[in-house]
């Protein structure tokens, strides 16, 4: 038996054996864990729009009385529909449909998604005389290494950036994975994304930020700050919410 | 034979210690020590792998062709590392978001293959799974010391209670580091060294000095 255990076909054999029984126990481990994975990435992103909510100033006393409204708004146009089935929202589902989604060209394609969905969930927190105080709206993009998947607050008046969170990404730690500091996410705060011809004009720049649309990249974390400049830049430009801010802000 | 089994599954604790001997998986006692909690998670899935992985290659020693050993061991190695990674993120899900690579990076672990291809490769299912446990708990043992210390140190807390009251307690920052670890990495090492003199590894190379005429040792 191990008289011929050095020959190419038994090593061939042992290795396959052994890969293919590794393969099935971590594919069965795989398959059985991901509801309880899927229900964990849930609760973070919930964790994340409560998170949001309450950072923006002022406002954690409306998110308490459960004033955040769910309206789904047509991406690339100032229009909300009003009749649109908040609970059947699916993301994936959009994405793969040729009518629901469009193809974006490298150009437009700014926070590397190819595709684009034509509608998308959004939150408007109201206060009590019906005032539209805060948006909270889904952004994704491309950072370094995945996928950031995140919440951007911004002022009812279309104008200011009022947080941003990611509840999902799988950055460096302690390079990119810094998206999700305090410190960084504070810089976010406040920051006039568009200026008063009512262009987007926010950037993430390296060093010191100078005027009230930039933000200072983190250091050693330049392509994943740059993913984070571009994804904002993009979900506030023409082909995400930029049209219906646009009309918030009254041009 | 009771106590041959006792004295596998014992002797990586100090005497054989994979970090404080060996030096070896001190990349994961660096990043996994910042508090007491990550460290007995880290513990526990490092003595989950070592000990299920001596007892896959040791089972599987007399099939195994020389040539393709340690892509085996490591196949091996890497499936239950995988699983282990499956398991926080579905059940301790805010845990694993704090480990995070360092899971992945057990698979890397000098320790792990070092045990497989040491010791599962040459003995019995039941030592090796001894031998695994013992030196998961090894590296356990420093990791909790390092852990503890850092934590009590760096945040006045244990475990997340608070030990030392912030009232008079100032936390030291540089125990959050890593460079820290390496400090009480070393301490723990020259303490044991002390107590255990054979474990003092002969010097490798004696320096002379520049100087003419004084050439060798004092002599």
């Amino acid at each position: 038996m191990s008289a011929n255990n050095d020959s190419p076909l038994k090593g061939i054999l042992v290795a396959g054996v052994v890969a293919f029984v590794c393969a099935l126990v971590v594919s069965a481990a795989a398959v059985t864990l991901r509801p309880y994975q899927e229900a964990n990435l849930e609760a973070e992103r919930q964790a994340r729009v409560t998170a949001i909510i309450q950072g923006i100033p002022g406002i954690g006393h409306l998110a308490e009385a459960g004033e955040a409204k769910a309206l789904i708004i047509e991406l690339g146009t100032d229009r909300i529909d009003p009749h649109a089935d908040i609970d059947a929202f699916d993301l994936d589902a959009q994405l793969k449909d040729e009518a629901q989604s469009i193809a974006l060209a490298p150009a437009d394609d700014w926070a590397g998604l190819k595709r684009r969905e034509n509608r998308q969930l959004i939150y408007a927190l109201v206060d009590a005389q019906g005032g539209l105080v805060a948006l909270i709206l889904p952004v994704r993009g491309l950072g370094y290494a995945s996928m950031l998947k995140g919440y951007l607050a911004m002022s009812g008046d279309g104008q200011t950036i009022q947080g941003l969170e990611f509840y999902e990404h799988a950055e460096t730690p302690g390079l990119g994975a810094r998206i999700n500091e305090p410190s960084w996410k504070a810089k976010w705060m406040g920051i006039q994304a568009f200026d008063d011809l009512g262009r987007l004009v926010i950037e993430v720049v390296k060093g010191q930020a100078q005027t009230q649309a930039q933000v200072d990249a983190i250091t050693g974390a330049t392509r994943t700050s740059d993913g984070v400049g571009a994804l904002v830049r993009f979900w506030l430009g023409p082909l995400g919410y930029g049209p219906f801010l646009a009309k918030l802000r009254g041009n | 034979m009771a106590s041959h089994a006792f004295k596998t599954l014992t002797r990586p604790l100090i005497e054989q210690n994979p970090v404080t001997l060996q030096i070896l998986g001190i990349c994961s006692a660096l990043a996994v020590t910042t508090s007491l909690d990550i460290a007995l998670v880290m513990t526990a899935a490092v003595t989950f792998v070592l000990a299920l992985s001596g007892a896959a290659v040791s089972a599987l020693r007399h099939q195994l062709p020389r040539s393709v050993r340690i892509i085996v061991q490591i196949t091996i190695i890497a499936s239950l590392v995988i699983i282990v990674d499956e398991f926080l993120q579905a059940f301790a899900w805010e845990m694993s978001k704090r480990l995070s690579v360092f899971v992945g990076l057990i698979i890397t672990n000098c320790i792990v293959l070092g045990r497989a291809e040491g010791f599962a490769m040459q003995n019995t299912v039941k030592d090796s799974v001894l031998d695994g446990i013992g030196n998961g708990l090894g590296y356990g043992l420093i990791l909790l010391a390092v852990g503890g210390v850092r934590e009590l140190l760096g945040q006045g807390k244990l475990l997340g209670v608070e030990i030392f009251a912030p009232s008079w307690f100032e936390p030291i920052g540089l125990m959050a580091l890593p460079p820290s670890a390496f400090f009480i990495i070393a301490g723990l090492i020259w303490w044991i060294r002390i107590r255990r003199p054979a474990q003092v590894e002969a010097k490798a190379f004696v320096i002379q000095s520049g100087r003419p005429g004084e050439a060798g040792d004092g002599a």
